[in-house]
């Protein structure tokens, strides 16, 4: 029978009993045979032989035998330890903040690249789309949406939803935005999803004509309506439209694409968008959304070949193929879908980590290592005593094992901070970000790297170990004995390595950073900065006509402009950096060929509609002619600003100024109005600072009012102190107006670079914290190498060497090293850097500048690393070297 | 590394008939280690001398994998001595290597003393 552990104790008591009385037995038959008691006392101890080798290899026969090693090793490694805490703190301290990078990025990507997305059998949702790459978008017409979901064999389910977009709650309390999206009946049992409260949504909810329901989100019926359980049926205003709540969402209910929904109302979606009669065309364009479920063993390829064979049956007929350019549907797995582009991030960050902790690693083998030699003694006794070489590297592992585990748990508490701070400065585009934390896997994951570090780095004296030769060590009787060249060779492969995997990390990180300065250096056009912006939405029962809208802006800007710390106030229906919700206008230049509106491509602009203020608030350059003032009221001559793209786009050689054209900003039957340019100004990135700068047209809101307007504020103090006495101004007017998303334009500055930021920062901590275990694992080497060839040196100087000649040989030697180092380096950089291709902006992978800059600032490391033990060489006193012989 | 003998059977003793010699004394009646110790050594008529250092990791053994059973009894020495039973399993296990042995020792003994064929001289 297999002893229990627990029992050993116990039994180990019996065995010593056992062989007493095996003793006590031997003794008596002796002393019977006529023996003196210490006679029979000898000759029983004599016959029986050594008691603790006997007990020994009984002790061997009961199994668990390899824990009981473990646990001696362990806590010989803990004894060990103790005796050199220096050493031991030192190893740890790398380690940990090794596994802590590995374990708070490992927990990140656990998060967003491998956590099952929150919804039933997650894995066969899909997200649908038509793609079409000229102009770039995505479109799914109501025909084709419902072609796929009458006609096909691939799905269990589907259903269509608008994004989340903003609405305004009347009727508890103040006036609030929340954000809300459409979705079709089908959508919760698409994603297995029940309502925690209260109902889902009825077929004939998503008709046309159907009565308007409202699900709401956990946080909104807490938040708003108190957790009262009786919510479900009560009436809300949306938008000023009547909604009856039929019930609350789960608490862990998360809406698609990466934004939240603080309620889901029915997509009210009629079957066909598309109208042709007498030959002409009408076409509704709602941004559809489609997700669905594949019915098992259904894939992505086959899917995607049928829903295009739909699409064409659907569009056959109407002749739209010029209209749609090379439009085509594409399927993507949800999970896809929503991680979008943050995987590369990701994975180069865990790459860089991995890096790290290989470099922690190669830097405590080399701690080991030296220390390996002053054990030479301790593991060559060990030897003679008959411990095999099996045993001692057990030994030797366990103990770096123990070192690491030490590590992983010092780490850990690291990681949960790191977590924390990565969770509140990392940027909000990164999906699933805020449930990373160190859950069970990322523990497993902590516990696994912590081991296999143990033996990665253990497995460098274990190597030293193998070679001590006991004869040449016993015999050495305690001087310094010679270290093998062995460990000498060992460790400065490690230093290459070191060197090497450094080198990597310091281009990554420098080609982030530059790419980051290439962003933030790019001009947007305007002066971002001391401006904030506010969004107000009018009722459009209450306004419904345009003179009304704009009575509302002008005096709104008015009563700003009038406060005290505004330096210009202003209306503009889009802010630059977030010209999402910009309209676009077909353009017909009067005088240029007439335009066929049905094919691809046709000539477009962005069109904008702002208080005359606007320039000066956001202090956008004039180029030619005038800006929009007063001179543009309703009934004036309709005239434009256009930006330079827009000259470029459509007046190659002519002068732009008095040019007219007819463009159409507003839906309606009547025909197109002729606007005149009379002014030209700087081009502004609307649409992020890395986007590309496309034509753009501004209108005067008095000549083309709107209902939705951003204020604009140029103030003289900070910003932030205004956002009060704005929504004070907004009230005045109308109580029942709210103001939402107020931000400065600073803020929306670093949300824009946010993601270059916090890879070219996180990359530039892993690769500065590299490079100083580099340096530091070059100085151990040096100085190694030095303290052993002391009495070497001691013999130059006698023999009359310079200062100079000394530190020259030693510099010679560790430069060597590193210029092999950052060779290996510059070779893997230049393989490796490409896989960073899409994390780059205005750089290209192998940028040589870069490349020359890290490559110097490497060598110059490696060299001041070496200065040290160099110098130190120097003064070495030949008397006492010699006298040491 | 010097290479150096581990620890090993320092006995007459032919390996792994130490276990059979075991299981064949307990079988006249239960003992203890010592007991054994001095009955293979006598019924050997004193050329086989067990060395404690093997007798011990073998009893242990053999309890291990079921064949005998240890109990405790008082004794008048002072120490309680520890007993060895045969069990079930254990008298089929002498069986099987009692029938191997004599197997190979008739083997060994056709080797040592070869029958001479006729077709052979």
């Amino acid at each position: 029978m297999k002893f229990p552990l627990w029992r050993r104790a116990q039994r180990d008591k019996e065995l010593v009993e056992e062989m007493q009385a095996h003793l006590a037995l031997a003794e008596r038959e002796a002393t019977e045979s006529g023996q003196t008691p210490k006679q029979a006392q000898a000759s029983a101890h004599q016959e029986f032989g050594n008691v603790g080798l006997a007990a020994e290899v009984t002790r061997d026969t009961w199994g668990w035998n390899w824990l009981v090693e473990l646990l001696q090793d362990a806590r010989y490694g803990v004894r060990n330890m103790r005796r050199t805490p220096g050493f031991a703190l030192v190893t740890v301290l790398t380690l940990a903040l090794g596994i802590g990078a590995n374990t708070a990025i490992f927990s990140v990507v656990d998060a967003v690249l491998f956590r099952a997305l929150p919804y039933r059998d997650a894995g066969r949702l899909v997200w649908a789309t038509n793609f079409a790459s000229e102009p770039k978008q995505n479109l799914v017409f109501a025909d084709e949406y419902a072609g796929w979901r009458t006609q096909n064999h691939v799905f269990e389910n589907i259903a269509a939803y608008s994004p989340a977009a903003e609405y305004t709650l009347t009727g508890t309390g103040s006036p609030q935005r929340l954000r809300g999206a459409q979705v079709t009946a089908s959508f919760l049992n698409v994603l297995g999803v029940m309502p925690q409260l209260g109902r889902n949504f009825l077929p004939e909810e998503d008709q046309p004509t159907g009565p308007k329901a409202a699900l709401l989100s956990d946080a909104v019926w807490r938040s708003n309506f108190g957790a009262d359980r009786n919510v479900v049926g009560r009436v809300v205003a949306l938008d000023d439209t009547p909604y009856t709540v039929i019930g609350v969402l789960p608490r862990d209910f998360e809406f698609l694409d990466n934004s939240p929904a603080e309620f889901l109302v029915p997509l009210q979606l009629s079957d066909t968008s598309i109208q042709s009669a007498n030959g002409k065309m009408r076409i509704m364009i709602r941004a559809l959304s489609v997700v669905a479920r594949l019915r098992p063993g259904a894939t992505v390829v086959a899917t995607t070949a049928e829903l295009n064979a739909i699409n064409e049956r659907v569009l056959s007929g109407l002749n739209l193929k010029q209209l749609l350019g090379d439009a085509h549907a594409q399927v993507f797995l949800l999970h896809d879908h929503e991680i979008g582009d943050v995987r590369p991030a990701l994975l180069v960050l865990l790459g860089a980590v991995g890096f790290v902790l290989l470099i922690a690693c190669a830097n405590v083998a080399n701690l080991q290592l030296a220390r390996a030699a002053t054990r030479e003694r301790e593991v060559a006794i060990r030897g003679a005593l008959g411990a095999g070489r099996w045993r001692l590297a057990k030994l030797l592992l366990t103990e770096s094992s123990a070192l690491a585990l030490a590590g992983g748990v010092a780490g850990l508490l690291l990681a949960a901070w790191a977590i924390r701070l990565i969770r509140r400065f990392a940027p909000q585009k990164i999906p699933h970000l805020q449930v990373a934390h160190l859950n069970l896997r990322v523990l497993l994951f902590t516990l696994v790297v912590s081991l296999l570090t143990g033996i990665l780095f253990g497995l460098a004296p274990v190597w030293a170990a193998f070679r001590v030769s006991l004869n040449n060590t016993l015999k050495d009787g305690g001087a310094q004995s010679g270290s093998g060249t062995g460990t000498r060779r060992a460790q400065k492969v490690l230093m290459v390595a070191e060197i090497a995997l450094s080198f990597v990390l310091f281009i990554g990180a420098a080609l982030l950073v530059k790419s980051f300065h290439q962003l933030t250096a790019i001009q947007p056009g305007f002066d971002p900065h001391g401006v904030l912006t506010a969004h107000v939405a009018l009722p459009l029962e209450q306004y419904q006509t345009p003179v009304q809208q704009r009575t509302f802006f002008e005096e709104l800007v008015q009563r700003l402009q009038a406060l005290p710390g505004v330096a210009s106030a202003a209306a503009t229906a889009t802010v630059p950096l977030r010209g999402d919700m910009q309209m676009i206008s077909m353009i017909q230049v009067e005088g240029q060929p007439k335009i066929n509106p049905y094919v691809a491509n046709v000539p477009t602009a962005r069109v904008n509609s702002v208080t005359p203020g606007y320039f000066s608030a956001l202090r956008v350059p004039l180029i030619a002619g005038r800006l929009l003032d007063e001179r543009d009221g309703a009934d004036a001559p309709k005239s434009v600003v256009v930006n330079q793209a827009f000259v470029r786009r459509f007046f190659e050689k002519e002068d732009p100024i008095g040019k007219r054209f007819m463009a159409k900003f507003s839906p309606g039957p009547e025909a197109p109005p002729i606007w005149t340019i009379v002014g030209v100004i700087h081009d502004t990135k609307q649409r992020g600072l890395a986007d590309d700068i496309t034509p753009e047209v501004t209108a005067s809101t008095s000549q083309w009012p709107r209902f939705m307007m951003t204020l604009v504020l140029r103030t003289s103090d900070s910003p932030v102190s205004l956002v009060s006495a704005v929504r004070q101004q907004v009230s005045a007017l109308d109580k029942n107006i709210p103001v939402y998303a107020v931000q400065t334009m600073d803020d929306m500055f670093s949300a824009e670079v946010a993601s270059q930021r916090f890879n070219a920062i996180a990359l530039a901590g892993f690769a500065g914290f590299a490079v100083l275990l580099a340096a530091v694992g070059i100085y151990g080497v040096m100085a190694y190498a030095v303290s052993r060839r002391s009495h070497e040196m001691g013999v130059r100087i006698a023999l009359g060497a310079g200062r100079g000649n000394v530190v020259r040989m030693i510099l010679n030697q560790g430069f060597r090293l590193a210029l092999i180092g950052v060779g290996l380096g510059l070779a893997t950089s230049f393989a490796l850097t490409r896989l960073m291709t899409g994390l780059l902006f205005g750089v290209k992978p192998s940028d040589p500048q870069t490349f020359v800059l890290v490559t110097a600032a490497l060598l110059a490391v490696a060299l001041a690393a070496c200065w040290i033990p160099a110098h130190r060489a120097t003064r070495v006193d030949p008397v006492i070297a010699l006298r040491y012989e | 590394m010097s290479s150096k003998p581990r620890y090993q059977n320092r006995t007459e003793i032919l390996q792994g008939t130490l276990d059979m010699l075991i299981l064949q004394t307990l079988q006249w009646g239960p003992r203890h280690g010592y007991a054994l110790s001095k009955a293979i050594r006598s019924n050997s008529g004193e050329i086989l001398k067990v060395d404690t250092g093997s007798l011990y990791p073998a009893l242990h053994r053999l309890e291990r994998k079921g064949w005998i059973v240890a109990e405790w009894k008082a004794s008048e020495i002072g120490p309680r001595l520890r007993v060895y039973r045969l069990t079930k399993s254990g008298t089929r296990q002498l069986l099987s290597e009692r029938s191997r042995w004599e197997r190979l020792t008739a083997a060994i003994a056709g080797i040592l003393n070869p029958v001479r064929k006729e077709s052979e001289s």
